[in-house]
């Protein structure tokens, strides 16, 4: 069985002979979380953008499971591809948390029962129901940004987009968006990131792909992709903090396995005990 | 602000001039055969107050005349009298309800659609340099004169597109996050809102 | 935004943008002095030395297009139904009932050039002044800085409220609005379109206005501009040649009347073809691009 979401050879190209985006292929399964990375204008927004069709291809072709996602309009795809804008203000235009949760899924044509089943669920999973009769605009912006997912959520598409998620949310909402994402993941959704939050994508553990100038330039687990030191540079990129720093430390003894600030802990600890046993041996 | 424009106007009239321009892509992007570039007027002119609604639509072909097409300058008339209609009915209570709002955007339509034919006219011999004067041309080789013609031609998308402009602003300014209005209370009471309010209170 | 500002470096370019507004007014006093075509058509032929010696020619070509409909039907239904003046002085019969008459096609001709000379001087202000400079020539013609603000900061804005609108549109879509939908259904996503572009749009003028009073705009006393002009020799000299112009034109006009040379019907035909010609060029032009296009 091929992919859901499969990429073939695709090249974008913008009015004014702008190449986008050069043969990019890509598939990602059922139950996959993948980061896509690359600086500013390397080509990753418009690389998802053709999930949901708001970029159609110049060549190739991407496939939504047996959809082609040219031959459909965005209405169509975004059942299926739901994208969660950056700014959520983009979208917020009524005057209630609880109609802004029904707008995707009215415009779909689901009957009333369905919809309040799905209005209750992600009102559940982002703790909402004491704001639902609030204006969307009178919240603070993480709650904002939380009512724009919900609303893409409550259409349960099966690919989910999200566009810089983390990007101006505090703590505790970025720790939600972590949880959201691990759960959609075990639901058997595809989520994918795009994000310069790299501490995210550590924590997450997910597969990367990196982009740059409009080209693929590697594809697999975070784990490992970090580790080419070459390819990060010449995309621009950092990798999380906490590597970096298990990586400079591999003299004393720590492994550079190390992707999120549990493991490095781990590895700390390890380390550590390592340590005062040599010394107890010496002494 | 008497003596002085106070910043919020300074910065809301540009932004007027903007939505009024920009409304053009959003109709286009929708297929509808509508221009809506009056509806940065209106909403000035309820906002700010009805001269600044005026100063809206004159800057607003002002800077499009002087940019793209210099004939729609002396439209500029038309929409200072959509702005300040605007304001009259916002005024008159006629913003409190859809059959009112949609009434007071014909009343509106009428008056653009004759106005505008007039400026039309005298300016331009009946044209105004738009595609809809293809149409104008027919009628007046049918034998309508060609002020008939004009008005004829251009009064059925005058007409739907007037009321639709205030039909928008209305139903953006009802869901208008409260405390980005400078004056709240009295839009509020021209929309009819907290009659509303009240209701809900006593039903919840 | 894309003001229809050329860079150059010409001597239209070098001209204080007063002067060039008080260019502009004159030949709009110019052409409605006089109800000759003839004189019409000459200050039209004068004004293009100028955009060719601007550098101008191509953008110039490119946006007078839509002038050149305008004038067409103009020229040509007046010529054919206009029933002002006398109506039996028919000029060329076409059928039986369809005839150019010579009064409507004179309104004709005099309305087309003036329309083509009004909008060639336009152009050629807006294509040789920058947004800048335009803002602060009205400052020094006291008109109150605020004002000048507002024009040059709506430039500005509206490349970056379009910009606003485009990623809103793709956010509605997102959430499965269809932009296919039927006419009512259509009708009905203005709200959801227009709603975020103005609240959002408001957000951006609370932020602005508060930016304003932090850079001490409403502060009392004379404004300083980063952009210097000074009016120079060159500027006397264009404005003594229009005043030149301008009392000649005035003289004439006292002198001679409305009408300068007796309008024959060649002049009126030439007028007619000569538009009707210009108009299949640009027509083909657009024809054959289009063609080409679909083919590429």
């Amino acid at each position: 069985m091929s992919a859901f979401l499969r990429v073939e050879n695709l090249t974008h190209i913008y009015p004014g002979k702008i190449k986008a985006l050069e043969s990019i292929n890509l598939e990602i399964g059922e139950g996959e979380v993948v980061a896509v990375l690359g600086r500013n204008g390397s080509g990753k927004t418009t690389l998802v953008k053709h999930f949901n069709g708001l970029l159609k291809p110049t060549k190739g072709n991407v496939w939504i499971g047996d959809m082609n996602a040219k031959k459909h309009s965005v209405a169509k795809l975004s059942a299926k591809v739901g994208y969660v804008f950056q700014n959520s203000n983009h979208q917020t235009f009524l005057p209630s948390v609880e109609q802004e949760l029904r707008y995707g899924c009215e415009n779909i044509g689901l009957d009333e029962e369905t919809i309040q089943e799905r209005v209750e669920r992600v009102t559940e999973l982002f703790q909402l129901e004491d704001i639902l009769e609030t204006n969307p605009f009178d919240l603070n912006s993480t709650q904002r940004k939380e009512v724009g997912m919900a609303s893409i959520l409550a259409i349960e598409p099966k690919v989910i987009v999200l566009d810089e998620p983390t990007t101006g949310q505090d703590h505790a909402g970025s720790e939600r968006i972590k949880e959201v994402i691990t759960m959609l993941k075990e639901q058997g959704h595809i989520v994918i990131l795009v994000t310069h939050d790299m501490q995210l994508v550590g924590e997450l553990d997910c597969r990367v792909v990196v982009i740059s100038n409009g080209k693929k330039l590697a594809d697999g687990a975070a784990r490992e992709v970090f580790k080419d030191k070459a390819m990060l540079k010449e995309a621009s990129l950092e990798p999380p903090q906490v590597m970096t720093l298990a990586e400079q430390l591999t003299s004393f003894g720590v492994n550079d396995h190390v992707l999120t600030v549990e493991e490095m802990i781990k590895e700390y600890k390890r380390v550590k005990k390592l340590d005062i046993n040599k010394q107890l041996q010496t002494s | 602000m008497k003596n002085k424009l106070s910043t919020l106007v300074v910065a809301m009239i540009p932004a007027g001039i903007a939505l009024n321009w920009v409304a053009n892509s959003i109709v286009e992007m929708l297929k509808l055969p509508l221009f809506l570039n009056n509806i940065g007027n209106v909403l000035n002119a309820i906002v700010l107050g009805p001269w600044w609604g005026v100063a809206t639509a004159v800057l607003t072909n002002l800077v499009i005349g002087l940019t793209t097409r210099w004939t729609i300058i002396p439209f500029a008339l038309v929409g200072a009298v959509v702005a300040l209609l605007g304001y009259w009915f916002f005024k008159k209570g006629f913003f409190k309800s859809i059959p009112k709002v949609i009434a007071a955007g014909a009343i509106t339509g009428v008056i653009a659609s004759a106005l505008g034919s007039a400026v039309a006219v005298y300016v331009f011999g009946g044209f105004a340099g738009a595609g809809v004067d293809i149409l104008t041309a027919g009628l007046v080789a049918m034998g309508n004169s060609i002020a008939v013609s004009n008005l004829i031609a251009n009064f059925p998308g005058t007409f739907l597109d007037k009321i639709l402009t205030f039909w928008v602003v209305f139903s953006i300014l009802r869901i208008f996050p409260v405390r980005f209005l400078p004056n709240a209370k009295k839009i509020q009471e021209g929309l009819g809102m907290n009659k509303g309010k009240k209701k809900d209170d006593k039903a919840a | 935004m894309n003001s229809m500002y050329v860079q150059g470096n010409s001597f239209l370019h070098q001209l204080d943008p007063r002067t060039k507004i008080l260019f502009v007014f004159s030949i709009i006093l110019f052409v409605f002095l006089f109800y000759d075509p003839m004189f019409q058509f000459l200050v039209t032929v004068s004004l293009l030395p100028i955009v060719f010696l601007s550098g101008l020619t191509t953008p110039y070509l490119k946006t007078v297009k839509f002038m050149f409909l305008l004038v067409f039907l103009i020229i040509t239904v007046h010529g054919l139904y206009n029933p002002m003046g006398d109506v039996t002085k028919v000029t060329w019969q076409l059928t039986e009932n369809l005839s150019f008459k010579h009064d409507a096609l004179i309104y004709g001709a005099v309305m087309s050039f003036r329309i083509l000379s009004i909008g060639t001087a336009t152009l050629l202000f807006v294509m040789s002044t920058h947004p800048s400079d335009l803002a602060n020539a009205l400052v020094k013609w006291k008109v109150p800085h605020a004002v000048a603000f507002m024009i040059l900061s709506t430039f500005q804005l509206i490349p970056i409220i379009g910009r606003e609108a485009k990623v809103i549109m793709e956010a509605q879509q997102a959430r499965c609005l269809d932009v296919k939908a039927n006419m009512i259904q259509r009708v009905k996503h203005l709200i959801p379109l227009f709603a975020p572009l103005f609240i959002t749009s408001f957000m951006r003028v609370h932020q602005m206005s508060q930016v304003l009073e932090c850079r001490g705009f409403s502060s009392t006393g004379p404004k300083t501009s980063l952009r210097e002009m000074t009016i120079g020799f060159r500027d006397y000299a264009f404005l003594t040649a229009i005043a030149l112009f301008a009392l000649a034109a005035i003289t004439l006009r006292a002198v001679v009347g409305g009408t300068l040379l007796p309008i024959t019907d060649f002049v009126l035909m030439s007028a007619l073809i000569g538009i009707w010609i210009v108009c299949s060029i640009y027509f083909f032009d657009f024809l054959w691009k289009s063609v080409r296009k679909k083919v590429v």
